[in-house]
């Protein structure tokens, strides 16, 4: 296992990075400010959690880009203005219900599209809903994993743009977990970040010269 | 300069709507966390943190903070608090249970931000209970406790101020200008939140 973690500092950023729960997932935790300071490559993933200021990113696009160009993972959840500072992302915000679930029957419309993906061992459809606040339109060849009511991107993982891998996020979960908030994003987090550590786990740190794209 | 408080922008922005007329007036200026200097402190008779506040940088702050409230400053703080950054800070304790009941508000103490607005009108959002709050911030010792949550009534609002006018004003949960489904009160909320912040330093500066 080998996930570094960026803590922007903001109360629901330090519950879910430092709290009991899912410490243990992370190798290490830095600042956005000392992007510029870590050998990244020396990490099989790199994770910034929802919400996420992007003005504290983007003066590291450069790294970022390097270290998927040498074979590198990075996980942008949502409302952090990933296309500010990774290539390749087309992303349409949507005005959020939180209350779509007031009616009864209703159905926010969240499907999982790749169920073979083994993400989807650990998490099932209702862990996936609790409101949307946008979506992708991935490149082609990109994976969609889950989907809006119009079949419309949620989390997509991007293999085709650089040598190394994008796994993108519009949900939230952090944000709400870490205000003690909402348990469907608790079970997300808990079946995501299982699934990532053992992802990850199998892989050695990417190669800094070799710009392998990984197997 | 003009006497302002600052808002203190740890997201990308934009500022909230309920707080546009006091940026445009120069009442409210807006500065964002990472651009944050100790001369900011000098100038400002207040301060406005919102949620999203890098805690992990306010408690490195700590001393140019406590400087800040002993000269009269004022911070006015929404969220939890999870790196105390003001001794005698303790962090957000999360409520145990968050059944209906358990999330219900009461005013407990009369104060200038509330005068007028009921509870009720905070306890809920389109009829669903907790984004006032679902837990509280510990107080400090001597705080005037102004809204409690649950059975327990925790106060999840006080108010904690020092001889010199300098203190802070807890809100223990999302924003207190966004958490009414009146668009007035949301107003009204953050017209007297920056007018609080503005107090201390100005009472000061007329006595």
């Amino acid at each position: 296992m080998s996930i570094l973690a960026v803590n922007a500092g903001a109360a629901f950023h330090i519950e879910s990075l430092e709290g009991p729960r899912y410490r243990h997932f992370f190798d290490r935790l830095i600042r956005p400010e000392e992007l510029g300071d870590v050998a990244l490559d020396a990490y099989g993933a790199m994770l910034v959690p929802c919400r996420t200021a992007a003005h504290r990113l983007t003066p590291h696009v450069g790294r970022l880009l390097s270290y998927l160009n040498a074979g590198g993972t990075i996980v942008a959840m949502g409302e952090c203005h990933s296309e500010r500072w990774l290539p390749g992302i087309h992303f349409t915000p949507v005005e959020t219900n939180f209350w779509w679930w007031l009616e009864p029957g209703s159905d926010l419309g969240v499907t999982i599209t790749s169920p073979a993906h083994p993400l989807f061992r650990r998490l099932k459809r209702r862990d996936l809903a609790w409101h949307l606040h946008g979506h992708f339109a991935p490149p082609s060849g990109a994976e969609v994993l889950v989907a809006d009511r119009e079949g419309r991107a949620v989390v997509y993982v991007d293999e085709v743009t650089t040598p190394g891998r994008m796994i993108l996020s519009s949900l939230d979960p952090f944000f709400h977990h870490g205000h003690h908030f909402m348990p469907a994003t608790t079970r997300f987090l808990d079946g995501f970040l299982a699934w990532l550590a053992e992802d990850v786990g199998g892989s050695t740190a990417v190669d800094s010269t070799l710009a392998g794209k990984r197997t | 300069m003009k006497r302002h408080s600052l808002y203190v922008e740890s997201d990308d922005g934009p500022p909230p709507a309920q707080l546009a007329s006091h940026i445009a007036a120069g009442t409210l200026r807006v500065v964002r966390q990472v651009d944050l200097r100790p001369s900011d402190f000098d100038t400002a008779c207040g301060l406005l943190a919102t949620a999203y506040l890098d805690q992990i940088d306010f408690e490195a702050r700590a001393t140019t903070i406590a400087e800040f409230i002993e000269t009269g400053g004022r911070i006015v703080f929404n969220g939890h608090i999870v790196r105390p950054f003001i001794k005698g800070m303790h962090p957000f304790v999360p409520l145990a249970t968050q059944r209906r009941n358990d999330l219900a508000i009461e005013r407990l103490a009369a104060h200038s931000i509330f005068a007028g607005i009921s509870a009720q009108v905070h306890a809920t959002q389109r009829g669903v209970a907790g984004f006032y709050g679902r837990g509280h911030n510990p107080p400090l010792v001597g705080a005037t406790l102004l809204s409690g949550i649950g059975p327990d009534r925790l106060p999840v609002d006080w108010e904690w101020l020092l001889p010199g006018g300098g203190g802070l004003f807890v809100h223990s949960g999302n924003d207190l200008w966004s958490v009414s489904d009146d668009a007035d009160v949301n107003t009204t909320v953050a017209d007297r939140l920056v007018a609080w912040s503005l107090a201390g330093r100005t009472e000061r500066a007329v006595a």
